[in-house]
């Protein structure tokens, strides 16, 4: 992957890190963790 | 003991790593990919014994198909044995009252009614799989049962699917090439997937719980009916966001591996019809019981006690098919009461759109399925029934009806 | 009578559409109401027909008729 990163790609990886900065946010306020094991 | 908290931030980890190891064809690749999925088992595993079930288990059909794989007459039998099995390592509560069996095996296995399918399309599959030579090998069977990225709840994939993407052309070596949109799209599917997963779905299942436990506390009926159809409106939700999520999660770090997995969902609540809706949603659920209950079901009723009466049979097969598909998804009543209602709606479904093609012609059907406004009420009135029947999913709705 | 015209009989029938024509270029795109269901009927009804069997994969992989007329001509060549 020889492409260059422009500054399209520079904004949606910003945009990526603060969807995941929300994330682990919601993770360490919340008490209760969901995940779904379709009942196992 | 491992608790929920760890296992995420492990998983998590694993799917950042997993690329480094995995992005690269080499002869290694299969044995790195089968530590990884024997790690996360042990990972998931509480106790020795669970760990030791857990292999007999998963070794079982490769075992049964290496000794007696070219006994056609004894698939049916091995089938039964395998299911029999899982009923019993799944605790399905009905069956163990009603038998009065001993509860030895107090742990649930990670990812069992997954392995039910994947073991089922093995046995079922083996020898079409042996006379197109693709590799039977106990490296290559673990790695699709074990998949650590399908592991928890699918997509199911199917062994040869599994096989033909793991080995590509089996000529390329070296690292599998990525493009810039690739990485990004899919790093950016996993963050997706995280995001509906831990935000919106667990703000969603929060409010489903609170109105659900708030519905005793509502006089009268129409109250309760209300506030039960609140519940609906947030479960259903939290069900596409929380499953959808989780399989964006997969399929996006998966795709960071150079390993394809199949689409789960594509617009579920956009269904006109129950027919539809599977289509729609878990998608390879569908089509794996489509193959493996549906089409040996119907294809029997045809040729012996229904022979011709097509609609009939289709309706039978399909209503029995969705019965077992909704118990599978659980082991206490509600899920038989979820199965019973998917069924219903299927043969209802199947009959209204027979009948109506019936009456009103080519031309004026055509007409009437492409109407907007038709289109809309069906979407809605689709949406509406799903919706309630999955609050049979994961709440004891019987018990409402019943009394506690 | 060819595959093509037998098969169209068949597709006539399980779709219980007397105008539906196909050929070797035709896909389930093209024909409506071929869904994964009806799949189900067409196969089984095709296999009554020409009195062959289909394993799944064969099915799942077929792109067009003319790839399923190639397909019921091995088989039945293979009896």
């Amino acid at each position: 992957m020889d492409e260059r990163f422009d500054i399209k790609d520079i904004l949606k990886i910003v945009w990526m890190g603060f969807k995941a900065a929300v994330v682990i946010y919601a993770v360490f306020q919340a008490s209760n963790l969901t995940i779904l094991y379709q009942g196992f | 003991m491992i608790e929920l908290s760890t296992k995420s931030l492990f998983f998590a980890c694993l799917i950042i790593v997993a690329p480094f190891l995995l992005r690269y064809r080499s002869r290694l690749r299969k044995t790195v990919f089968l530590a990884l999925n024997v790690l996360v088992i042990t990972a998931a595993s509480h106790s020795l014994l669970q760990w030791v079930i857990t292999v007999i288990w998963v070794m079982l059909p490769y075992l049964l198909m290496h000794f007696w794989g070219s006994r056609e007459k004894l698939k049916p039998f091995m089938i039964a044995g395998i299911v029999v099995i899982y009923v019993y390592l799944a605790k399905y509560g009905f069956v163990f009252s009603l038998l009065h069996l001993p509860e030895i095996f107090l742990f649930k296995i990670l990812g069992l009614s997954y392995f039910l399918f994947r073991e089922i399309d093995y046995i079922m599959q083996y020898k079409s799989l042996k006379e197109e030579g693709y590799s039977l090998g106990c490296i290559d069977y673990l790695n699709y049962i074990l998949d650590f990225y399908t592991l928890m709840a699918g997509p199911i994939l199917r062994y040869r699917e599994f096989v033909d993407d793991f080995y590509g052309s089996g000529e390329e070596t070296g690292f599998i090439p990525i493009t810039k949109k690739e990485l990004l799209d899919d790093i950016n599917r996993v963050i997706n997937g995280y995001v509906k997963v831990y935000v919106i779905s667990a703000i969603l299942d929060s409010w489903a719980k609170y109105w659900f436990d708030g519905l005793k506390d509502h006089d009268g009926f129409l109250k309760a009916a209300g506030a039960f159809c609140i519940f609906a409106f947030f479960n259903c939700w939290y069900i596409y966001f929380n499953f959808s999520g989780y399989c964006d999660i997969v399929i996006g770090a998966a795709g960071l591996s150079g390993m394809k997995i199949h689409e789960n969902f594509n617009r579920p609540y956009m269904s006109v019809n129950v027919v539809e809706f599977w289509n729609r949603h878990h998608i390879t659920l569908s089509e794996w019981i489509r193959d493996y209950i549906f089409t040996p079901f119907y294809k029997w009723l045809l040729s012996v006690p229904l022979k011709k009466k097509i609609l009939l049979a289709q309706c039978i097969s399909l209503f029995v098919t969705f019965l077992v598909a909704g118990i599978w998804h659980g082991t206490t009543m509600d899920y038989v009461m979820y199965g019973l209602f998917q069924g219903l709606g299927i043969v209802v479904a199947t009959l209204w759109k027979t009948k109506r093609k019936k009456w009103l012609g080519k031309e004026k059907n055509k007409k009437y399925e492409n109407n907007p406004v038709v289109i809309t009420v069906a979407r809605i009135v689709t949406w509406g029934y799903i919706c309630l029947t999955f609050t049979f999913t994961g709440y004891p709705v019987m018990s409402l009806f019943t009394g506690r | 009578m060819s595959t093509l015209e037998r098969l169209q009989e068949v597709f006539r029938d399980v779709f219980d559409d007397e105008d539906i024509v196909i050929s070797n270029e035709t896909t389930a795109d093209d024909i409506e109401g071929w869904d994964s269901l009806t799949h189900v009927v067409l196969i089984v009804a095709v296999q009554d027909e020409f009195d062959i069997k289909f394993s799944i994969a064969e099915t799942n992989t077929l792109k067009n008729i003319g790839d399923f007329i190639k397909l019921i001509d091995n088989k039945i060549q293979g009896k």
